[in-house]
């Protein structure tokens, strides 16, 4: 498999008109969560009126809302919801337990509360109070504790059906302590009888999303098992050849037979950049092959601290190639942390010094181009990477090899050729494949009004 | 070398060989300039006669007696011509005579300058012993040991560009000057050293070199970095062939004297040749001459010329390392019948430790010509590796490279561009019947597309060499008249063959009058009898899209191709390498292949 | 085909051996010609080069290397022990001293201002050559070595491994066609060269590295099996210098091939005597076989160089043995000679020989697959 390509592919289905649909449907559902999120706050300040305007209920009750508003003698009990399930979930992990309920057909309540006892005669708490009239489900969480701890077997709920106003006079009435304020919705809310839930736990959940996103995790863990394996026992595992990669020793050879240095700038970017780690990573390797060709290194870095590291790098590079004696400290220049001040010191570097090679592998902005093509002039063999698309076409332009995105991650894996790290250069390839795979049969699917592909990433989300 | 060639009308080359020296008169007759007379004889550098001349003159005897004309005269060759076939314009020689040319290379990085200084060596017919470089993996104390070890006729030391490194080469002089290395043959001689390094270091070369060697001075190999220029090394090897390594083996003083040109080493000869006819005829060739020790591969693409020597892939001297490389199972995909396979290593054992005996039965004859196909395919196989475009060049690039950024080094010999494939060397120009040869190259070079394949016919290339430096158009001639004998052509796609597909479809003319149009399957092999007068116009058609015949993947094909003493082949057996089924099936295959070809009995 | 190789292998009685005891670089010779020598004398020696150890002394003492000289306390030429300091810099008011110590005995080969590298040489390695065979020194080579000839019974091999080796000769039971495995060995071989048998095999041969025989003379042994005692092939048969703990010689090949009767008949006439092997085989120009030499001590050796005659090819009457297939080891006299080149199975044309085959059969092979058997 081809990491070039299939980065390629990754940015054209990123491209594509079926992943820009999904991102709309994507933001439609996450309104519908938001204003879920309102509707109780609004609920909470207490003022009825609005919120009932917000949730739009059928013209016929809002009049009678309206008629039923104001002392507690006109707070009309409205008729409780029927068929009250309580069920364990399919996929439960023992702690929570499925509520579900029929509104009253014929009359709306203002809104639905919950309530638990773990008996059919109380003592009952209130789970939530203000359900508004469309929502006919809820999920109790019967306990936090993971392990189960102190669950008992079965729980009791009831659901009321709160008139309008009734909450508001709870308010008036001060009522704060759940106990208290429960009592007094029960004794003015008509109820459910009291319906018995279990909530069993089960071992395995068998949910399609869920075994989705195990059978992902697993494959990746079991490719990454099975290339380490190999790879230690032996096996060559195999990596396409990276021009660009390979071109790197050519340069330190050229540069050994100009009697020059080699040029190395990790980017502009601060340490904990993932294209600056993986620069200094690669400095690694580089000074190492540097070292054993006898030949010496420059390396300039914008950020004090890279330099800091950069220059232990080198130096292990140097000790374990086994010429601990030739490293020089001054080598490792910080230049300036000034974007353009930093890129002037270095072309004064590659004019004055002359290297013979220059690599530029890490983040790059806008002195890529400066950078690169003072290299052309001077007529060195210049190696870049990095993974800022922006700075892409410059470095092609005026580089001998480019390192395209990812092939920038690849590099010190395919230099080292340690077994781990290549082994998860593989897999982490493969899941790229299954990715890209996954991509195009959404799209197409997706394309041809199926949707399946879509549901089942969005179960695996769940 | 002032002669002027129009002045010539005779001469007389020979080639001291380790075991036998090879006369060869050319001669200039009505019919051109053409190759008469041959003879040989043993030569006799070694004791108890310790004077070459000696077999050469046996050698110029044997010719004297077929032709009728004088050559030689007491103890001398006879010059000039005198007319009246009494004596010859030019005497010429070659000589590979106790074990060739032996040299050691030294470079700073071993993938450039220390492999243009092998280019150099190999170039001027040398065999390289070893390559010294900075980055050769090797401790310091351990390069030491072993140029110590070796007993080179030379060594070639290189390394940086002008104005490039010092440090480097110097490092390098002084690990040779530690080493005080001594010449092969001893005696109170300083060893040569050559050096073509960066013309900076000189004095400090000088300073460290001089009093332990011979020391000379040529230009760089390797004067910038997307340059070589190996001429100067190259001559200066040639000099210091002359100078050192002839006049000290017993003879060659007198030889020297009687040769009016300078005594070249035969692979150098054989190479010039090559380079002479591919530059003639503007075309691409690769040439290869098979022998008992050593296997030599010459190719000529777009006119970059490369030699590489495979020290120890040979068909008598070195047949068990053949073995020992390419392993039994390599070898067993061309034996075409059952055989016992500790037999065979014993089989082969025999053959190295008396390794002038004949195949006397057809089955060793076989098993012999299976063991050549393999060191055959596994020198080419060095050779391509060798011959790369220069590495550590700076590259000019476009945005449309993105996606296409070639590495640099790769190999100069590009199957589908080669035009002319010429073998020599016994198992290859003394095959029994011609086009069991021609098997061998296809099955060895495999080649790509439509290609030529030719042999030489009495193993004259290094004659030829050497009177190409004298007088190019009468060499070229008498090499394509009566040195080369055209086997045929083959035509094969190149690709991965889809195995249940049509592969190829052949729409041609045949000698004589008829035509045919078939489609071929996987793994066919086919021979269209056909000389070479005969023009055959024909359409090739590649069936599977990534297949090519030379005009692109899947197109097809027009071309006029010629026959030979053989006809031509047509191969779908597989590119690059012809596939051969390792189970019961391999026994039928082959034998199949072998009856479509007529090959043996 | 150059008649070169086909000299046969020399197996006989009584043989003017003269061998080449020359050392690998310059040295002092002990003899002069006419002196009459032991086989265990030594006569010439001189010392190798010790290894070379290079230091960078500049990268060391993180000094240019052009200033080394200044700061190195030792000159070239100079005899340095182990860890003794052989540069140092002044450093700072005595502080901050940094200095570099050679590592190993030896002296200073040279001082590079360009590299900083210093090249110590190890203490050199004394080299001594034997006379090898008694006999008596008939030339002289100055500071290399001379030329030791003795009457002696010779026999050449095809193919050995190991280098020289001396002991009595010790025959075991049984005969040319013998297969020589572990319950021939005995305890007594220990030190001897042991003889015998058309073929050893691998036990065999690991048996009697376990007793520690000092040579083996055999008829054939398996090709396969050298890959076994190495650890590699055999690509190219320049041998001797193989380090097996015995000395092999196999006169015939390889396979299972029965000795020669005249090899194995004068080879068991020799029981007890003191013989020199060398496995030393090297095919190629110049052609080394493996050889067997028992000097005639009793007869006064020759002070004369002896000129050997001129080789001579093969004529009617000889006595040879087939060296390929389908006449692999038989042995035959020459029938006749035929002038014309002729067509063999193979259809190969060569040149061809007629030869009387022991065992009755008549037969025309090629001139160069067969070896004759001087006497």
């Amino acid at each position: 498999m081809t990491a070039r390509w299939l980065t390629l592919l990754f940015l054209l289905a990123l491209a594509s008109p079926a992943f820009a649909d999904s991102a709309p449907s994507d933001a439609a559902n996450s309104d519908d969560d938001d204003s879920s999120v309102i509707g109780v706050g609004n609920d909470s300040a207490g003022d009825d009126d609005d919120s009932a305007a917000g949730l739009e209920a059928p013209p016929g009750l809002m009049e009678a809302a309206a008629v039923a508003e104001g002392s507690m003698a006109d707070v009309v009990k409205v008729p409780a919801p029927t068929e009250l399930t309580v069920t364990a979930p399919k996929h439960n992990s023992g702690l929570n337990l499925d509520l579900s309920w029929t509104p009253h057909p014929d009359v709306e309540a203002a809104r639905f509360t919950v309530a638990r006892a773990e008996s059919p005669d109380g003592p009952w708490e209130m789970r939530v109070e203000d359900l508004t009239p469309d929502i006919t489900t809820y999920t109790d969480k019967v306990a936090e504790d993971p392990l189960n701890k102190g669950v008992r077997d079965q729980y009791y709920y009831r659901v009321l059906a709160l008139p309008r106003g009734l909450r508001a006079q709870a308010d008036e009435a001060n009522l704060t302590k759940p106990a208290d304020r429960f009592a007094f919705l029960d004794a003015h809310a008509n109820s459910t009888p009291a319906i018995a839930g279990e909530p069993k736990g089960v071992w395995l959940n068998t949910s399609v999303g869920f075994l989705l996103m195990a059978l992902i995790v697993l494959t990746v863990g079991g490719l990454m098992f099975w290339f380490t394996d190999r790879a230690r026992k032996g096996k060559e595992v195999f990596i396409r050849r990276i021009p660009g990669i390979d071109a790197i020793e050519e340069g330190i050879g050229r540069a050994t037979e100009m009697g020059k240095p080699v040029l190395y700038v990790p980017g502009i970017d601060e340490l904990q950049d993932i294209q600056t780690i993986a620069s200094v990573l690669i400095l690694g390797e580089v000074s190492k092959k540097v070292a054993e060709y006898q030949s010496d290194i420059i390396v300039t870095c914008c950020i004090p601290l890279v330099r800091e590291v950069a220059d232990e790098v080198v130096k292990a590079g140097y000790y374990q190639a086994g010429y601990p004696d030739a490293y020089r400290s001054t080598n490792t220049r910080f230049i300036s942390s000034e974007q353009f001040a930093f890129c002037a010191g270095t072309n004064g570097i590659i004019l004055r010094e002359k290297p013979a090679t220059n690599i530029y592998l890490g983040r790059f902005f806008a002195e890529s181009l400066i950078l690169a093509e003072t290299g052309f002039v001077n007529k060195s063999i210049q190696i870049a990477g990095t993974a800022e698309a922006t700075q892409l076409p410059f470095f092609i332009a005026a580089c001998d090899y480019t390192l395209i995105g990812e092939e920038l991650f690849a590099v010190s894996a395919y230099l080292s050729g340690d077994p781990r790290l290549v082994s998860s250069l593989k897999a982490s390839d493969w899941i790229k494949v299954f990715c890209v795979a996954s991509i195009i049969v959404g799209t197409l699917a997706g394309s041809f009004g199926m949707d399946f592909v879509v549901q089942l990433f969005t179960a695996a989300g769940h | 070398m002032s002669i002027d060639p129009s002045t010539i009308r005779s001469v007389l080359a020979t080639d001291c060989g380790s075991t036998t020296t090879k006369a060869v008169l050319f001669e200039l007759t009505d019919d051109g300039w053409r190759q008469t007379y041959r003879g040989e004889a043993p030569t006799t550098v070694e004791a108890p006669f310790e004077d070459v001349t000696r077999g050469v003159l046996n050698a110029a005897m044997e010719v004297q007696e077929l032709s009728g004309r004088t050559l030689v005269d007491g103890d001398q060759i006879k010059t000039p011509d005198q007319g009246d076939r009494d004596g010859v314009d030019l005497y010429i020689s070659t000589s590979s005579a106790g074990g060739g040319l032996q040299l050691v290379v030294g470079g700073v990085v071993r993938s450039m300058t220390a492999e243009s200084a092998m280019r150099a060596a190999l170039g001027a017919g040398a065999i390289v012993m070893d390559t010294f470089a900075t980055n050769d993996k090797r401790k310091p104390h351990e390069q030491i040991e072993r140029i110590r070890q070796l007993r080179p006729d030379m060594i070639l030391l290189a390394g940086g560009i002008n104005g490039g490194t010092v440090k480097h080469v110097v490092a390098i002089a002084e690990m040779i000057a530690a080493a005080r290395p001594r010449t092969r043959l001893g005696g109170g001689f300083n060893l040569p050293i050559i050096y073509g390094g960066n013309s900076a270091v000189r004095p400090q070369i000088e300073e460290r070199l001089k009093d332990l060697s011979d020391l000379s001075m040529v230009e760089n190999v390797r004067p910038i970095m997307e340059e070589e220029n190996l001429g100067p090394a190259r001559d200066k090897i040639h000099d210091l062939f002359m100078e050192h390594v002839m006049a000290q083996a017993p003879g060659y003083d007198k030889l020297m004297d009687w040769a009016d040109v300078p005594i070249m080493p035969t692979p150098a000869a054989v190479g010039m040749i090559i380079q002479t006819i591919a530059k003639q005829r503007n075309i691409n060739v690769v040439g290869v001459d098979i022998g008992g020790a050593t296997t030599d591969v010459f190719s000529v693409f777009d006119d970059a010329f490369n030699r590489t020597v495979s020290a120890n892939l040979g068909m008598s001297y070195s047949i068990s390392n053949v073995l020992a490389e390419a392993g039994l199972e390599s070898i067993l995909r061309w034996v075409p019948f059952p055989i016992d396979e500790k037999g065979l290593r014993n089989r082969i054992g025999n053959k190295m430790i008396r390794p002038t005996t004949i195949p006397e039965t057809l089955e060793e004859l076989q098993v012999e010509q299976a063991i050549a196909r393999e060191a055959l395919r596994l020198a080419f196989i060095q050779h391509k590796e060798f011959a790369v475009a220069l590495r550590g060049v700076q590259k000019e690039r476009t945005i449309a490279d993105a996606f296409r950024q070639s590495g640099s080094g790769e190999t100069l010999v590009k199957m589908l561009k080669l035009d002319l494939i010429v073998g020599s060397g016994g198992v290859l120009s003394h095959a029994p019947r011609r086009v069991q040869s021609m098997r061998m190259m296809i099955d060895s070079f495999a080649p790509e597309g439509i290609t030529d394949i030719a042999v030489d016919s009495i193993f004259m290339t290094p004659h030829l060499g050497v009177f190409s430096s004298v007088h190019a158009e009468a060499a070229t001639t008498v090499f394509e008249k009566d040195c080369l004998i055209y086997l045929g052509s083959c035509i094969s796609p190149a690709g991965e063959i889809n195995e249940d597909k049509p592969v190829m479809r052949v729409q041609m003319k045949l000698p004589g009058g008829g035509s045919m149009d078939e489609t071929l399957g996987f793994g066919e092999l086919r021979l269209i009898e056909a000389s070479r007068e005969d023009e055959l116009k024909g359409t090739f058609t590649p069936l599977q899209k990534q297949l090519d015949l030379g005009a692109g993947p899947g197109k097809p094909v027009q071309q006029v191709v010629r026959g030979g003493v053989c006809g031509i082949a047509l191969d779908t057996r597989g590119r690059p390498g012809v596939q051969v089924p390792m189970d019961e099936r391999r026994v039928p295959t082959l034998t199949r292949w072998v009856e479509e070809m007529g090959e043996y009995p | 085909m150059g008649a070169i190789f086909t000299p046969g292998l020399t197996v006989t009685e009584h043989h003017i051996v003269q061998k080449d005891r020359r050392l690998p670089i310059e040295g002092d010779v002990d003899v002069e010609v006419g002196d009459v020598v032991e086989a265990d004398q030594v006569v010439a020696r001189t010392s190798l080069p010790g290894k070379v150890f290079p230091a960078n002394v500049a990268n060391q003492l993180g000094i240019d290397p052009g200033r080394l000289k200044a700061y190195m306390t030792k000159d070239v030429g100079d005899s340095v022990v182990k860890d003794e300091i052989l540069a140092e810099t002044p450093g700072f008011m005595g502080m901050f001293k940094s200095e570099a110590k050679a590592i190993v005995t030896g002296t200073i080969e040279s001082i590079s201002t360009v590299t900083g590298m210093v090249i110590l040489q190890a203490a050199p390695i004394p080299v001594e050559v034997d006379a090898y065979i008694n006999g008596r020194v008939v030339e002289v080579i100055p500071g290399e070595g001379c030329v030791v000839q003795a009457p002696a019974m010779m026999v050449q091999g095809i193919f050995g491994l190991g280098g020289e080796v001396k002991g009595e000769i010790a025959n075991i039971e049984g005969g040319a066609h013998e297969v020589l495995d572990p319950a021939h060995l005995k305890a007594d071989h220990a030190g001897k060269i042991v003889v015998g048998g058309a073929y050893i095999t691998l036990k065999g041969l690991k048996r009697a590295v376990e007793l520690g025989v000092a040579g083996i003379v055999t008829g054939g042994f398996d090709y396969d099996d050298i890959k076994e005692l190495l650890g590699y092939e055999v690509g190219v048969a320049i041998t001797g210098g193989e380090d097996l703990g015995l000395t092999l010689i196999v006169t015939e090949g390889f396979g299972h091939i029965d000795m020669a009767p005249a090899t194995f008949k004068l080879l068991q006439s020799k029981e007890g005597r003191r013989a020199s092997i060398n496995g030393a085989t090297q095919i190629r120009a110049g052609v080394i076989r493996p050889e067997v030499v028992i000097t005639h001590d009793d007869e006064e050796a020759s002070a004369e160089k002896f000129v050997p005659p001129e080789p001579t090819g093969i004529s009617v009457g000889d006595t040879v043995r087939g060296i390929r297939a389908p006449w692999f080891g038989k042995i035959g006299t020459v029938k006749s000679l035929p002038v014309d080149l002729m067509a063999m199975e193979s259809e190969t044309k060569v040149r061809v020989l007629e030869v009387a085959f022991a065992d009755g059969h008549d037969a025309i092979l090629p001139r160069a697959n067969v070896e004759s058997i001087e006497r």
